[in-house]
Protein backbone atom coordinates (compact mmCIF):
# COMPACT_ATOMS: atom_id res chain seq x y z
CA UNK A 1 0.00 0.00 0.00
CA UNK A 2 1.10 3.33 -0.89
CA UNK A 3 1.27 6.71 0.73
CA UNK A 4 -1.41 7.74 -1.10
CA UNK A 5 -4.13 4.78 -0.75
CA UNK A 6 -2.84 5.22 3.26
CA UNK A 7 -3.85 8.71 3.17
CA UNK A 8 -7.13 8.34 1.19
CA UNK A 9 -8.19 5.28 3.95
CA UNK A 10 -7.55 7.63 6.34
CA UNK A 11 -9.29 10.82 5.85
CA UNK A 12 -12.63 8.35 4.61
CA UNK A 13 -12.16 6.51 8.13
CA UNK A 14 -11.74 9.71 10.28
CA UNK A 15 -14.27 11.83 7.92
CA UNK A 16 -16.95 9.18 8.33
CA UNK A 17 -16.01 9.23 12.45
CA UNK A 18 -17.73 12.39 11.95
CA UNK A 19 -21.55 11.40 10.33
CA UNK A 20 -24.11 10.77 12.97
CA UNK A 21 -26.65 8.24 12.00
CA UNK A 22 -29.72 8.42 14.47
CA UNK A 23 -32.02 5.82 14.55
CA UNK A 24 -35.34 5.49 12.78
CA UNK A 25 -36.25 1.84 12.96
CA UNK A 26 -39.45 2.50 14.98
CA UNK A 27 -40.86 5.04 12.40
CA UNK A 28 -40.54 1.65 10.47
CA UNK A 29 -41.94 -0.89 12.39
CA UNK A 30 -44.12 1.06 14.64
CA UNK A 31 -47.06 -0.08 11.91
CA UNK A 32 -46.90 -4.19 13.23
CA UNK A 33 -47.62 -5.42 16.60
CA UNK A 34 -44.61 -6.22 18.35
CA UNK A 35 -43.58 -9.31 20.01
CA UNK A 36 -42.41 -9.90 23.35
CA UNK A 37 -39.74 -7.17 23.31
CA UNK A 38 -37.38 -9.75 25.45
CA UNK A 39 -37.59 -12.06 22.61
CA UNK A 40 -37.17 -9.42 20.41
CA UNK A 41 -33.96 -8.59 22.50
CA UNK A 42 -32.68 -12.14 22.47
CA UNK A 43 -33.27 -12.65 18.68
CA UNK A 44 -31.45 -9.48 17.92
CA UNK A 45 -28.56 -10.32 20.09
CA UNK A 46 -28.10 -13.71 19.30
CA UNK A 47 -28.53 -12.74 15.08
CA UNK A 48 -25.48 -9.75 16.18
CA UNK A 49 -23.61 -12.83 17.39
CA UNK A 50 -23.96 -15.16 14.79
CA UNK A 51 -23.29 -12.02 11.92
CA UNK A 52 -20.57 -10.84 13.76
CA UNK A 53 -17.81 -13.17 12.49
CA UNK A 54 -19.19 -13.45 9.06
CA UNK A 55 -18.78 -9.92 8.79
CA UNK A 56 -16.60 -8.07 10.57
CA UNK A 57 -13.57 -8.24 12.21
CA UNK A 58 -13.74 -4.82 14.21
CA UNK A 59 -17.44 -3.33 15.59
CA UNK A 60 -16.79 -0.33 13.73
CA UNK A 61 -15.30 -1.79 10.69
CA UNK A 62 -17.01 -0.85 7.64
CA UNK A 63 -16.31 -3.46 5.99
CA UNK A 64 -19.42 -4.59 3.74
CA UNK A 65 -20.62 -8.11 2.81
CA UNK A 66 -19.20 -10.18 0.01
CA UNK A 67 -21.64 -12.14 -2.40
CA UNK A 68 -23.78 -9.37 -3.42
CA UNK A 69 -25.24 -9.92 -6.62
CA UNK A 70 -25.89 -13.66 -6.58
CA UNK A 71 -29.26 -13.52 -5.51
CA UNK A 72 -32.91 -12.60 -7.42
CA UNK A 73 -32.86 -8.70 -7.59
CA UNK A 74 -36.17 -7.38 -6.10
CA UNK A 75 -37.49 -4.40 -8.12
CA UNK A 76 -39.90 -1.16 -6.11
CA UNK A 77 -43.34 -2.07 -7.20
CA UNK A 78 -43.65 1.47 -7.64
CA UNK A 79 -41.50 1.61 -10.28
CA UNK A 80 -44.07 0.28 -12.50
CA UNK A 81 -46.55 2.52 -11.81
CA UNK A 82 -46.21 5.91 -13.96
CA UNK A 83 -46.55 9.35 -11.34
CA UNK A 84 -45.75 12.69 -11.98
CA UNK A 85 -42.29 12.59 -10.93
CA UNK A 86 -41.67 10.08 -13.72
CA UNK A 87 -42.72 12.36 -16.18
CA UNK A 88 -40.97 15.39 -14.25
CA UNK A 89 -37.73 13.11 -14.67
CA UNK A 90 -38.01 12.18 -18.25
CA UNK A 91 -38.27 15.97 -19.06
CA UNK A 92 -35.48 16.65 -16.75
CA UNK A 93 -33.29 14.27 -18.39
CA UNK A 94 -33.90 15.49 -21.32
CA UNK A 95 -33.83 19.25 -20.80
CA UNK A 96 -29.92 18.18 -19.58
CA UNK A 97 -28.96 16.08 -22.75
CA UNK A 98 -30.37 18.89 -25.41
CA UNK A 99 -27.85 20.97 -26.49
CA UNK A 100 -27.28 24.31 -25.95
CA UNK A 101 -29.49 26.54 -27.71
CA UNK A 102 -32.01 24.05 -28.65
CA UNK A 103 -35.64 23.93 -27.18
CA UNK A 104 -36.48 22.38 -23.82
CA UNK A 105 -38.71 19.76 -22.71
CA UNK A 106 -41.84 19.45 -24.46
CA UNK A 107 -40.47 20.80 -27.64
CA UNK A 108 -39.85 18.59 -30.61
CA UNK A 109 -36.78 18.57 -30.32
CA UNK A 110 -37.17 16.09 -27.20
CA UNK A 111 -36.31 12.08 -28.38
CA UNK A 112 -40.12 10.40 -27.92
CA UNK A 113 -40.49 7.66 -25.95
CA UNK A 114 -41.20 4.23 -28.20
CA UNK A 115 -44.69 4.88 -26.74
CA UNK A 116 -45.09 8.59 -28.16
CA UNK A 117 -44.28 7.31 -31.92
CA UNK A 118 -46.25 5.84 -34.39
CA UNK A 119 -46.39 5.85 -38.31
CA UNK A 120 -48.69 7.77 -40.60
CA UNK A 121 -49.10 6.23 -44.21
CA UNK A 122 -50.52 8.83 -46.65
CA UNK A 123 -51.62 8.08 -49.83
CA UNK A 124 -52.71 10.45 -52.52
CA UNK A 125 -53.66 10.31 -56.03
CA UNK A 126 -50.86 10.06 -58.54
CA UNK A 127 -48.54 9.18 -55.74
CA UNK A 128 -46.80 6.44 -54.33
CA UNK A 129 -47.92 5.55 -50.28
CA UNK A 130 -45.41 7.39 -48.04
CA UNK A 131 -44.98 6.57 -44.16
CA UNK A 132 -44.35 9.29 -41.75
CA UNK A 133 -43.70 9.28 -38.53
CA UNK A 134 -46.17 10.50 -35.95
CA UNK A 135 -45.25 12.09 -32.75
CA UNK A 136 -47.52 11.55 -29.43
CA UNK A 137 -46.62 13.79 -26.85
CA UNK A 138 -45.88 12.50 -23.14
CA UNK A 139 -49.47 14.00 -21.49
CA UNK A 140 -51.81 12.33 -24.38
CA UNK A 141 -53.35 8.85 -24.26
CA UNK A 142 -53.25 7.03 -27.04
CA UNK A 143 -56.60 7.09 -28.54
CA UNK A 144 -58.06 6.70 -32.17
CA UNK A 145 -58.61 10.93 -32.00
CA UNK A 146 -55.36 11.44 -30.89
CA UNK A 147 -53.86 9.17 -33.30
CA UNK A 148 -56.03 10.80 -36.38
CA UNK A 149 -55.46 13.80 -35.39
CA UNK A 150 -51.99 13.76 -35.30
CA UNK A 151 -51.68 12.05 -38.79
CA UNK A 152 -54.15 14.22 -40.51
CA UNK A 153 -51.57 17.20 -39.37
CA UNK A 154 -48.58 14.98 -41.12
CA UNK A 155 -50.81 14.17 -44.41
CA UNK A 156 -51.67 17.95 -44.73
CA UNK A 157 -47.89 18.98 -44.60
CA UNK A 158 -47.40 15.52 -46.91
CA UNK A 159 -49.90 16.54 -49.19
CA UNK A 160 -48.77 19.77 -49.95
CA UNK A 161 -49.79 21.05 -53.34
CA UNK A 162 -52.87 19.02 -52.91
CA UNK A 163 -55.68 18.46 -50.80
CA UNK A 164 -55.38 15.95 -47.66
CA UNK A 165 -56.79 13.03 -47.06
CA UNK A 166 -60.57 13.06 -45.48
CA UNK A 167 -60.77 9.25 -44.62
CA UNK A 168 -58.21 7.61 -41.70
CA UNK A 169 -58.35 4.31 -40.72
CA UNK A 170 -56.41 3.49 -37.76
CA UNK A 171 -54.41 -0.36 -38.05
CA UNK A 172 -52.27 -2.27 -36.60
CA UNK A 173 -49.13 -3.56 -37.97
CA UNK A 174 -46.93 -6.47 -36.70
CA UNK A 175 -43.84 -7.74 -38.64
CA UNK A 176 -44.06 -11.58 -40.02
CA UNK A 177 -41.96 -13.80 -38.19
CA UNK A 178 -39.05 -14.51 -40.59
CA UNK A 179 -36.16 -13.03 -39.07
CA UNK A 180 -34.32 -14.47 -36.24
CA UNK A 181 -33.75 -12.29 -33.21
CA UNK A 182 -29.98 -12.30 -33.16
CA UNK A 183 -30.85 -10.12 -36.34
CA UNK A 184 -30.63 -7.35 -33.90
CA UNK A 185 -27.11 -8.07 -33.08
CA UNK A 186 -26.08 -6.11 -36.16
CA UNK A 187 -28.80 -3.64 -36.55
CA UNK A 188 -27.45 -0.46 -37.28
CA UNK A 189 -29.62 2.89 -37.05
CA UNK A 190 -31.86 3.03 -38.98
CA UNK A 191 -32.65 0.55 -40.92
CA UNK A 192 -35.42 -2.28 -41.69
CA UNK A 193 -35.88 -3.98 -39.07
CA UNK A 194 -38.03 -7.42 -39.10
CA UNK A 195 -38.48 -9.19 -36.08
CA UNK A 196 -40.49 -12.23 -34.70
CA UNK A 197 -43.60 -11.13 -34.01
CA UNK A 198 -47.52 -12.84 -33.66
CA UNK A 199 -48.99 -11.65 -36.33
CA UNK A 200 -52.59 -13.34 -35.73
CA UNK A 201 -52.76 -12.83 -32.66
CA UNK A 202 -54.60 -9.72 -30.98
CA UNK A 203 -52.01 -8.51 -28.96
CA UNK A 204 -49.33 -6.20 -29.10
CA UNK A 205 -49.16 -3.83 -32.14
CA UNK A 206 -48.36 -0.86 -32.59
CA UNK A 207 -50.83 1.35 -34.65
CA UNK A 208 -50.60 2.53 -38.45
CA UNK A 209 -52.79 4.91 -39.33
CA UNK A 210 -53.60 4.87 -43.10
CA UNK A 211 -54.77 7.97 -44.67
CA UNK A 212 -56.97 7.93 -47.69
CA UNK A 213 -58.15 4.06 -46.90
CA UNK A 214 -61.36 2.46 -45.65
CA UNK A 215 -60.29 -0.54 -44.54
CA UNK A 216 -56.93 -2.04 -43.20
CA UNK A 217 -54.96 -3.70 -45.43
CA UNK A 218 -51.04 -4.91 -46.76
CA UNK A 219 -51.59 -4.79 -50.19
CA UNK A 220 -51.88 -0.91 -51.19
CA UNK A 221 -48.46 -0.48 -49.44
CA UNK A 222 -46.75 -3.49 -49.33
CA UNK A 223 -43.79 -1.72 -52.01
CA UNK A 224 -43.32 0.33 -48.60
CA UNK A 225 -43.50 -1.64 -45.76
CA UNK A 226 -42.33 -5.11 -46.89
CA UNK A 227 -43.20 -7.78 -44.24
CA UNK A 228 -45.51 -5.93 -42.24
CA UNK A 229 -49.24 -7.47 -41.78
CA UNK A 230 -51.63 -4.09 -41.39
CA UNK A 231 -55.18 -6.02 -39.74
CA UNK A 232 -57.63 -4.20 -37.72
CA UNK A 233 -58.19 -4.01 -33.85
CA UNK A 234 -55.83 -1.52 -32.55
CA UNK A 235 -56.34 -2.28 -28.67
CA UNK A 236 -55.85 1.76 -27.38
CA UNK A 237 -56.28 0.14 -23.31
CA UNK A 238 -52.81 -2.06 -24.11
CA UNK A 239 -51.33 0.40 -25.84
CA UNK A 240 -52.22 3.26 -22.69
CA UNK A 241 -51.21 0.74 -20.53
CA UNK A 242 -47.73 0.17 -22.60
CA UNK A 243 -47.23 3.78 -22.39
CA UNK A 244 -47.83 4.30 -18.61
CA UNK A 245 -45.80 1.40 -17.90
CA UNK A 246 -42.76 2.86 -20.49
CA UNK A 247 -43.14 6.35 -18.60
CA UNK A 248 -42.77 4.42 -15.17
CA UNK A 249 -39.86 2.22 -16.05
CA UNK A 250 -37.89 5.15 -17.93
CA UNK A 251 -38.58 7.24 -15.12
CA UNK A 252 -37.40 4.77 -12.30
CA UNK A 253 -34.64 4.22 -14.24
CA UNK A 254 -33.72 7.91 -14.50
CA UNK A 255 -34.76 8.50 -10.58
CA UNK A 256 -32.66 5.14 -9.43
CA UNK A 257 -29.56 4.86 -10.80
CA UNK A 258 -29.85 0.97 -11.46
CA UNK A 259 -27.35 -1.70 -12.48
CA UNK A 260 -27.59 -3.79 -14.98
CA UNK A 261 -29.39 -6.83 -12.97
CA UNK A 262 -31.73 -4.15 -11.69
CA UNK A 263 -32.46 -2.89 -15.06
CA UNK A 264 -32.99 -6.83 -16.27
CA UNK A 265 -35.45 -7.34 -13.32
CA UNK A 266 -37.07 -4.53 -13.97
CA UNK A 267 -37.54 -5.57 -17.93
CA UNK A 268 -38.95 -8.46 -16.40
CA UNK A 269 -41.15 -7.51 -14.18
CA UNK A 270 -42.30 -4.25 -16.98
CA UNK A 271 -43.01 -7.79 -19.31
CA UNK A 272 -44.88 -9.44 -16.59
CA UNK A 273 -47.17 -6.44 -16.26
CA UNK A 274 -47.78 -6.49 -20.11
CA UNK A 275 -48.30 -10.19 -20.67
CA UNK A 276 -46.95 -12.94 -22.16
CA UNK A 277 -48.06 -11.97 -25.85
CA UNK A 278 -45.46 -9.04 -25.78
CA UNK A 279 -42.24 -10.01 -27.19
CA UNK A 280 -39.59 -10.00 -24.12
CA UNK A 281 -35.96 -10.13 -26.13
CA UNK A 282 -32.47 -10.84 -24.18
CA UNK A 283 -29.93 -10.83 -26.54
CA UNK A 284 -27.18 -10.52 -24.83
CA UNK A 285 -25.20 -7.98 -27.42
CA UNK A 286 -27.89 -5.49 -26.24
CA UNK A 287 -26.63 -5.12 -22.82
CA UNK A 288 -24.95 -1.97 -23.09
CA UNK A 289 -23.74 0.79 -21.21
CA UNK A 290 -22.26 4.50 -21.87
CA UNK A 291 -18.68 2.68 -21.50
CA UNK A 292 -19.20 0.17 -24.11
CA UNK A 293 -20.87 2.75 -26.23
CA UNK A 294 -17.74 4.76 -26.50
CA UNK A 295 -15.33 2.63 -26.27
CA UNK A 296 -13.45 3.02 -23.00
CA UNK A 297 -14.77 4.91 -19.25
CA UNK A 298 -16.62 7.58 -19.90
CA UNK A 299 -16.10 10.60 -17.79
CA UNK A 300 -18.85 11.54 -15.97
CA UNK A 301 -17.83 15.39 -16.65
CA UNK A 302 -19.93 14.33 -20.01
CA UNK A 303 -23.11 14.02 -18.01
CA UNK A 304 -23.32 10.44 -17.98
CA UNK A 305 -23.61 7.99 -15.70
CA UNK A 306 -22.99 3.71 -15.90
CA UNK A 307 -26.76 3.80 -15.24
CA UNK A 308 -29.08 1.70 -16.70
CA UNK A 309 -32.70 0.70 -17.68
CA UNK A 310 -35.09 -1.15 -20.02
CA UNK A 311 -35.35 -0.28 -23.22
CA UNK A 312 -39.32 -0.72 -24.85
CA UNK A 313 -38.91 -0.86 -28.52
CA UNK A 314 -43.03 -0.71 -29.94
CA UNK A 315 -42.20 -0.01 -33.40
CA UNK A 316 -40.11 -3.40 -33.23
CA UNK A 317 -42.70 -5.78 -32.59
CA UNK A 318 -43.80 -4.51 -29.48
CA UNK A 319 -40.87 -5.32 -27.16
CA UNK A 320 -40.29 -4.60 -23.44
CA UNK A 321 -36.37 -5.96 -24.14
CA UNK A 322 -33.72 -5.80 -21.02
CA UNK A 323 -31.54 -4.25 -23.75
CA UNK A 324 -29.83 -1.63 -21.63
CA UNK A 325 -29.64 1.51 -22.37
CA UNK A 326 -27.67 4.65 -21.15
CA UNK A 327 -29.90 6.99 -18.89
CA UNK A 328 -29.72 10.15 -21.22
CA UNK A 329 -32.20 10.25 -23.18
CA UNK A 330 -30.23 11.50 -26.35
CA UNK A 331 -29.12 7.94 -26.19
CA UNK A 332 -32.28 6.66 -25.97
CA UNK A 333 -32.69 5.65 -29.93
CA UNK A 334 -36.41 4.85 -30.95
CA UNK A 335 -35.29 2.04 -33.80
CA UNK A 336 -37.22 2.93 -37.14
CA UNK A 337 -38.32 0.41 -39.22
CA UNK A 338 -38.41 2.23 -42.10
CA UNK A 339 -34.90 2.89 -44.24
CA UNK A 340 -34.33 6.72 -44.26
CA UNK A 341 -35.69 6.69 -47.67
CA UNK A 342 -38.81 5.63 -46.81
CA UNK A 343 -39.71 7.74 -44.26
CA UNK A 344 -40.06 11.64 -44.21
CA UNK A 345 -39.77 14.17 -41.73
CA UNK B 1 -23.73 -11.89 3.03
CA UNK B 2 -27.14 -13.98 4.11
CA UNK B 3 -28.30 -13.18 7.19
CA UNK B 4 -29.13 -16.05 9.21
CA UNK B 5 -33.09 -17.09 8.30
CA UNK B 6 -33.63 -19.41 11.20
CA UNK B 7 -37.32 -19.96 11.59
CA UNK B 8 -36.56 -19.19 15.42
CA UNK B 9 -36.46 -15.45 14.61
CA UNK B 10 -39.65 -13.59 13.06
CA UNK B 11 -38.86 -11.21 10.07
CA UNK B 12 -39.21 -8.71 11.53
CA UNK B 13 -36.60 -9.05 14.48
CA UNK B 14 -34.58 -10.04 11.54
CA UNK B 15 -34.82 -6.80 10.39
CA UNK B 16 -34.34 -4.80 13.64
CA UNK B 17 -31.32 -7.24 13.63
CA UNK B 18 -29.95 -5.90 10.17
CA UNK B 19 -31.21 -2.46 10.68
CA UNK B 20 -29.25 -2.10 14.21
CA UNK B 21 -25.93 -3.17 12.64
CA UNK B 22 -26.22 -1.52 8.74
CA UNK B 23 -27.38 1.57 9.21
CA UNK B 24 -24.91 3.31 11.16
CA UNK B 25 -22.44 1.51 8.48
CA UNK B 26 -24.53 2.82 5.52
CA UNK B 27 -25.11 6.36 6.59
CA UNK B 28 -21.51 6.87 6.43
CA UNK B 29 -20.91 5.06 3.47
CA UNK B 30 -23.48 7.20 2.00
CA UNK B 31 -21.91 10.36 3.81
CA UNK B 32 -18.91 9.90 2.52
CA UNK B 33 -20.42 9.47 -1.41
CA UNK B 34 -22.64 11.86 -0.74
CA UNK B 35 -20.88 14.69 1.67
CA UNK B 36 -23.88 15.63 3.35
CA UNK B 37 -25.08 13.77 6.58
CA UNK B 38 -28.25 14.74 6.40
CA UNK B 39 -29.00 13.20 3.04
CA UNK B 40 -27.06 10.27 3.95
CA UNK B 41 -29.40 9.31 6.35
CA UNK B 42 -32.57 10.12 4.72
CA UNK B 43 -31.38 8.14 1.82
CA UNK B 44 -30.61 5.32 3.93
CA UNK B 45 -34.10 5.53 5.59
CA UNK B 46 -35.48 5.43 2.30
CA UNK B 47 -33.45 2.33 1.38
CA UNK B 48 -34.36 0.53 4.71
CA UNK B 49 -38.34 2.08 4.34
CA UNK B 50 -38.10 0.11 0.72
CA UNK B 51 -36.51 -3.21 1.85
CA UNK B 52 -39.36 -3.21 4.94
CA UNK B 53 -41.80 -3.35 2.22
CA UNK B 54 -40.57 -6.78 0.74
CA UNK B 55 -38.02 -7.53 3.59
CA UNK B 56 -40.01 -11.32 3.00
CA UNK B 57 -38.58 -11.47 -0.46
CA UNK B 58 -35.16 -10.64 -0.08
CA UNK B 59 -32.53 -13.33 0.29
CA UNK B 60 -29.60 -10.94 0.69
CA UNK B 61 -30.78 -8.27 2.90
CA UNK B 62 -27.10 -6.39 3.44
CA UNK B 63 -25.86 -6.93 -0.37
CA UNK B 64 -29.57 -5.49 -1.17
CA UNK B 65 -29.08 -2.65 1.45
CA UNK B 66 -25.70 -1.60 0.45
CA UNK B 67 -26.74 -1.82 -3.08
CA UNK B 68 -29.84 0.25 -2.77
CA UNK B 69 -27.85 2.93 -0.73
CA UNK B 70 -24.82 3.31 -3.23
CA UNK B 71 -27.51 3.57 -5.92
CA UNK B 72 -29.72 6.37 -4.41
CA UNK B 73 -26.59 8.41 -3.46
CA UNK B 74 -25.37 8.00 -6.76
CA UNK B 75 -28.92 9.17 -7.98
CA UNK B 76 -29.12 12.10 -5.22
CA UNK B 77 -25.18 13.62 -6.81
CA UNK B 78 -26.53 13.04 -10.02
CA UNK B 79 -30.02 14.99 -9.10
CA UNK B 80 -27.60 17.58 -7.29
CA UNK B 81 -26.11 18.17 -10.62
CA UNK B 82 -29.18 18.37 -12.33
CA UNK B 83 -30.48 21.22 -10.60
CA UNK B 84 -27.70 23.20 -10.33
CA UNK B 85 -28.26 23.57 -14.35
CA UNK B 86 -31.33 25.11 -13.68
CA UNK B 87 -30.87 26.75 -10.27
CA UNK B 88 -28.87 29.52 -8.57
CA UNK B 89 -25.58 27.67 -7.41
CA UNK B 90 -26.19 27.18 -3.61
CA UNK B 91 -24.21 24.67 -1.77
CA UNK B 92 -26.54 22.23 -0.39
CA UNK B 93 -24.15 19.95 1.49
CA UNK B 94 -23.03 20.07 4.57
CA UNK B 95 -18.91 19.09 5.22
CA UNK B 96 -17.48 17.93 7.71
CA UNK B 97 -15.75 19.94 9.93
CA UNK B 98 -12.51 18.06 9.92
CA UNK B 99 -12.01 18.96 6.20
CA UNK B 100 -8.38 18.35 5.27
CA UNK B 101 -7.17 18.26 1.83
CA UNK B 102 -7.73 14.90 0.87
CA UNK B 103 -10.83 15.26 1.29
CA UNK B 104 -11.65 17.90 -0.48
CA UNK B 105 -9.64 16.69 -3.00
CA UNK B 106 -12.04 13.56 -2.94
CA UNK B 107 -15.21 16.06 -2.96
CA UNK B 108 -14.55 17.36 -6.30
CA UNK B 109 -13.81 14.39 -8.31
CA UNK B 110 -16.42 13.06 -10.57
CA UNK B 111 -18.87 11.12 -8.44
CA UNK B 112 -18.23 8.01 -9.96
CA UNK B 113 -14.39 8.18 -9.55
CA UNK B 114 -15.32 9.21 -5.43
CA UNK B 115 -17.70 6.23 -5.30
CA UNK B 116 -15.57 3.74 -6.49
CA UNK B 117 -12.95 4.92 -4.00
CA UNK B 118 -14.81 4.92 -1.40
CA UNK B 119 -16.04 1.41 -1.76
CA UNK B 120 -12.80 0.19 -2.19
CA UNK B 121 -10.39 2.64 1.09
CA UNK B 122 -13.76 2.71 2.95
CA UNK B 123 -16.03 -0.48 2.45
CA UNK B 124 -12.93 -2.50 1.79
CA UNK B 125 -14.54 -4.29 -0.84
CA UNK B 126 -12.87 -6.05 -3.86
CA UNK B 127 -12.98 -4.55 -7.38
CA UNK B 128 -15.68 -7.38 -7.98
CA UNK B 129 -17.83 -6.50 -5.40
CA UNK B 130 -17.97 -2.62 -6.41
CA UNK B 131 -18.45 -3.91 -9.70
CA UNK B 132 -21.74 -4.82 -8.86
CA UNK B 133 -22.82 -2.35 -6.25
CA UNK B 134 -22.20 0.20 -9.45
CA UNK B 135 -23.69 -2.36 -11.67
CA UNK B 136 -20.33 -1.95 -13.60
CA UNK B 137 -17.49 -4.36 -14.98
CA UNK B 138 -14.48 -5.06 -13.48
CA UNK B 139 -13.07 -3.27 -16.26
CA UNK B 140 -14.98 0.03 -15.39
CA UNK B 141 -14.36 0.20 -11.77
CA UNK B 142 -10.24 -0.50 -12.45
CA UNK B 143 -10.11 2.34 -14.67
CA UNK B 144 -12.40 4.43 -12.06
CA UNK B 145 -9.68 3.85 -9.16
CA UNK B 146 -7.09 4.56 -11.29
CA UNK B 147 -8.25 7.73 -13.08
CA UNK B 148 -9.42 8.80 -9.25
CA UNK B 149 -5.71 8.37 -7.88
CA UNK B 150 -4.42 10.09 -10.48
CA UNK B 151 -6.81 12.68 -9.92
CA UNK B 152 -6.29 12.98 -6.38
CA UNK B 153 -2.10 12.83 -7.41
CA UNK B 154 -2.45 16.24 -9.37
CA UNK B 155 -5.07 17.93 -6.94
CA UNK B 156 -2.26 16.59 -3.90
CA UNK B 157 0.92 17.53 -6.52
CA UNK B 158 2.01 14.09 -5.21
Amino acid sequence: MNDLDTRIRDTLARVAQTASATSRLDELTARRPRRVPALALAAVAVVAIAITPILLLGGESPRAPSGVGTGPIDIDPSWLVAEQEDVDAILAATAESLPEGLQGPGSSTRPPLASETAWCVVGLPERPWQAVMLPIALDVAVTEGALVEACAMRAAEVAADTDPPTEYTVCRAAYMDRTPLRALDDMTLPELVVVRGDTSSPGPSFPLVVARAADCSTEPFADLLPGMIVSQGVDYDQMSQGKDLEIAVLGASLRNCLSVDEARALAGAAHEELGPEWLLVDAPSFVTSMEDRFGGPVDESTGREDCHGPRFEFTLGFVAQPSLIPWVPSEQSTVSTLSPDQVEG
Amino acid sequence: MAYPASDAFSLEERFEAVYRREQPRLVRLAFLITGSNGVAEELVHDAFTAAYRRWRRIDDPAGYLYRAVVNRSRSFLRRRRLEAKHRPHRPDVVLPPEIDEVWEALQRLPSRRRTALVLRYYADLTVAEIASYMGARPGTVRSLIHRGHQSLREELGE
